[in-house]
């Protein structure tokens, strides 16, 4: 026997308009039900099925769910907060390597001959010391040579201007530092 | 399908986690009962549904406040219980070696409990009998009263497709029914 199409027919929704079956169909479905015993159970077994859909209600969660949720979004949110300190760290890690790799570049000559470079330090070190020196014993000398040609009254003299000169630089630089009064 | 207060999703969107909990509270039953249909059994629908929470929560930048909130969170949960049927299959496990689905106490009765078991391990021989994008379909239909443009978003399928897989789905489970229980249905003499 030809199922086809009120097997189909049996599954339209009724309540979907575009799947309504007209009079006339609706009596050649019933016509091929009376006469056929695989679909009208099959039409029994669905109308059983939308009885189970339609009573079976919806499922409610055990207790307490938000509280799980919310203590599981607390878990995540520490974890997400411990992978971006990671990050941060990992990047600074990276960063100080690209810096230390940079710095090895640069200083490789030296790095490869450390001898040569100490003993030209040293070197170095010593000349500037020896100039430092020499100007300070000229400038000891001049001083002593000085202080016996120069009359008392003129360091006096000299040392009050100095002070008043102080005084000024001193004022100025409060002057200008000190917040603008700003009326409200 | 409830609604929700506009104003707690914008509160959301600003960052407040108080409001987003009050989505939880309200959505909670609707969420957990697609994932529980969709997957079978307590447990799964309970992580089902707390993912379901966190990727809306995490997602909550995204939405278009113009949708239906409902639509869009039953949509997140019914994908992802998609892709954890999927990846079941692709562990080939087979229905058997699955666990009997145990539900949460609701305080009744020892033999209301039995009737109720039955009737839920009815519905989950049926529902575990269809594709999940057929089962997503029948469980947002049946269950959440989704029309069928709001399965079309959720799902993001055709009306056609809907409409075929809703179609495929009745006469896939009229089958089943019909293998499994037909026992009655022989004493009603309706059985060729």
């Amino acid at each position: 026997m030809n199922h086809q199409p009120y097997e189909e027919w049996l599954f339209f929704d009724p309540d979907n308009p575009k799947e309504q079956l007209s009079k006339e169909e609706v009596v050649e479905l019933q016509e091929h039900i009376e006469g056929c015993p695989s679909c009208r159970s099959l039409m029994h077994a669905w109308n059983e099925v939308k009885v189970e859909l339609e009573l079976t209600p919806q499922i409610s969660p055990e207790k307490g769910f938000t509280d799980r949720w919310a203590k599981r979004l607390e878990i995540i949110n520490h974890q997400v907060r411990r992978k971006e300190a990671l990050r941060v760290f990992l990047l600074l890690l990276l960063g100080v390597g690209v810096m230390m790799g940079m710095l090895i570049v640069l200083l490789w000559p030296s790095v490869s001959s450390p001898n040569d470079v100490f003993w030209s330090a040293y070197g170095r070190f010593i000349n500037i010391y020896s100039m430092l020196y020499v100007v300070l014993t000229s400038l000891t000398t001049i001083f002593n040579a000085s202080i016996k040609f120069v009359p008392m009254s003129l360091w006096i003299i000299l040392m009050g201007i100095i002070f008043e000169l102080g005084v000024i630089w001193i004022v100025s630089y409060r002057a200008l530092t000190l917040p603008r009064r700003i009326n409200p | 399908m409830q609604e929700l207060n506009p104003e707690w999703l914008l509160q959301v969107k600003a960052g407040d986690i108080g409001a987003f909990t009050q989505i939880v509270e309200t959505f909670q039953k609707p969420v957990y009962s697609l994932c529980y249909r969709m997957l079978g059994n307590a447990q799964d629908a309970e992580d089902a549904a707390q993912e379901t929470f966190m990727r809306a929560y995490k997602s909550m930048h995204r939405f278009d406040l113009k949708r239906p909130f409902s639509t869009w969170l039953l949509s997140i949960a019914a994908h992802y219980c998609i892709d954890q049927i999927r990846k079941a299959r692709m562990k080939l496990i087979s229905i058997e070696e699955l666990s009997i689905p145990e539900l949460p106490d609701r305080e009744l009765g020892v033999e209301m409990k039995l009737s109720h078991k039955e009737e839920q391990e009815k519905i989950r021989i049926l529902l575990e009998a269809l594709s999940p994008t057929d089962r997503a379909c029948v469980v947002m239909y049946y269950w959440h009263e989704f029309s069928y443009d709001e399965i079309c978003d959720a799902l993001s399928l055709s009306q056609s497709a809907v409409k075929s897989r809703l179609h495929r789905a009745r006469r896939e489970m009229a089958r089943q029914w019909k293998n499994n229980y037909s026992e009655s249905l022989l004493m009603e003499g309706m059985v060729s």
